[in-house]
């Protein structure tokens, strides 16, 4: 009798799904920097008064105002500028027995740079400094956000304060009452100006 | 000798090959692959951005994912959510805003709190410290709907049936408005995590 033997085999292979997964996710962290900034905004760009020619003194104070945001600690100086002929900007602050002032020049007929460092030589001949007037700095004044209050720093002729994160008002209010010994029959009529500057650079 | 032939014969035929007509049957090895999903993370330079402080615009921003699959949208759904740090800690950092996505960026130094969170998801955010909320902007190459997954508001898309891909989600420059403050957004890192999530579907 004949054999014949039948071999069938049939193999699966199933392997199971479950904790198979290598990464089913991945998380990624996206940044951005925002550097330390501060703006400053002017509230008026152009203050004005009048001067009595007899006494020289201002019909009304100056209260220059700016506006600081900071998002961060900033120091901030301020400064003045008087133009003088031939020479273009100069500094306008000066301190005199304690009190700083400011120097207004001649719009049209610029004060010589002779006629300014003068005044802030503290000479008193009204002779010698033609065409620039000088007031006094009644205050500088912060309120809001603010680290360190304004300082006169003498070498360099700048008020010198510091802010932190938030909003601060700076408030400098120029006295009427003129400095006597820069104000003559010398000073022409006519417009006289100056610069006050903030700033959060030294330059 | 002829019992030796004869024994020789018989183990010849019990030796012999099948031409004496054995059965024959197939032996079928049947091997099921899985479905199987990788995800994983591409670093670029677009992963870091600088904001202009004075606006608030960044100058590009984007999260970016490789995702290896065999599987196609009707075995996974893929989900992008956004989470940012508070001082409550880790929170949603996605919101939507008249059907738009966007997503909060919180500074890493300064955590902002849930009350900043609050303000700037009400829909007319102004007082949000530390906190900025930029687009999320839609990605053209797959279809996305932005609804909840699993209780969170994510960013859901459909691979389309590719297999090896890559899917950014890019952050939109402009910051939404009332969100970025100079005066309240302390200087520093903003940052948010963008994290991509493959699941089976049951």
């Amino acid at each position: 009798m004949k054999k014949t033997k039948i071999l069938a085999s049939m193999l699966v292979l199933a392997a199971t799904c479950s904790g198979a997964y290598a990464d089913n996710y991945a998380r990624q962290t996206i940044q951005a920097y925002l550097p330390a900034y501060v703006n400053i905004k002017v509230e008026d760009c152009m203050l004005k008064s009048n001067i009595n020619a007899e006494t020289g003194n201002l019909t009304e104070a100056f209260n220059s105002v700016f506006k600081i945001s900071s998002n961060d600690n900033i120091d901030l100086y301020l400064r003045a500028e008087t133009m003088a002929e031939n020479v273009g900007a100069v500094n306008g602050f000066y301190k005199k027995n304690g009190t700083v002032y400011i120097i207004l020049g001649h719009t049209g007929v610029r004060p010589t740079a002779t006629a300014i460092e003068n005044i802030r030589q503290g000479n008193t001949d009204p002779e010698q400094n033609q065409n620039a007037i000088a007031y006094p700095v009644s205050s500088v004044k912060l309120t809001g956000n603010f680290t360190k209050e304004p300082v006169f720093v003498d070498d360099k002729a700048r008020y010198e304060f510091s802010v932190k994160q938030g909003e601060t008002t700076a408030t400098t209010t120029i006295s009427a009452n003129v400095d006597k010994t820069t104000y003559s029959y010398n000073d022409k009529s006519g417009n006289y100006e100056a610069y006050i500057i903030l700033t959060d650079t030294t330059t | 000798m002829k019992s030796n032939f004869i024994i020789f014969l018989f183990l010849s035929i019990i030796s012999a090959p099948a031409c004496f007509g054995a059965a024959v049957r197939e032996s079928v090895l049947t091997v099921i692959v899985p479905c199987a999903a990788s995800v994983n993370t591409i670093t670029s330079s677009g992963n870091n951005s600088s904001i202009n402080p004075e606006t608030g615009v960044h100058n590009g921003l984007e999260a970016i994912f490789n995702v290896k699959t065999n599987g196609d949208d009707s075995t996974y759904d893929f989900v992008l959510s956004g989470s940012v740090n508070t001082t409550s800690g880790e929170t949603n950092g996605y919101f939507l805003k008249n059907g738009d996505l966007y997503l909060i960026l919180a500074n890493k130094e300064y955590l902002p709190d849930m009350a900043a969170l609050s303000d700037i998801t009400s829909g007319s955010a102004q007082n949000n410290k530390n906190m900025i909320a930029y687009p999320v902007l839609k990605n053209p190459e797959f279809d996305t709907s932005y609804q909840k997954y699993n209780g969170i508001l994510s960013c859901i898309f459909k691979s389309r049936g590719k297999q090896n891909f890559n899917i950014s989600q890019r952050i939109g420059n402009t910051p939404l408005a009332g969100t970025y403050s100079i005066s309240d957004d302390s200087s520093g890192m903003y940052e948010a995590a963008i994290t991509l999530n493959i699941y089976r579907k049951p």
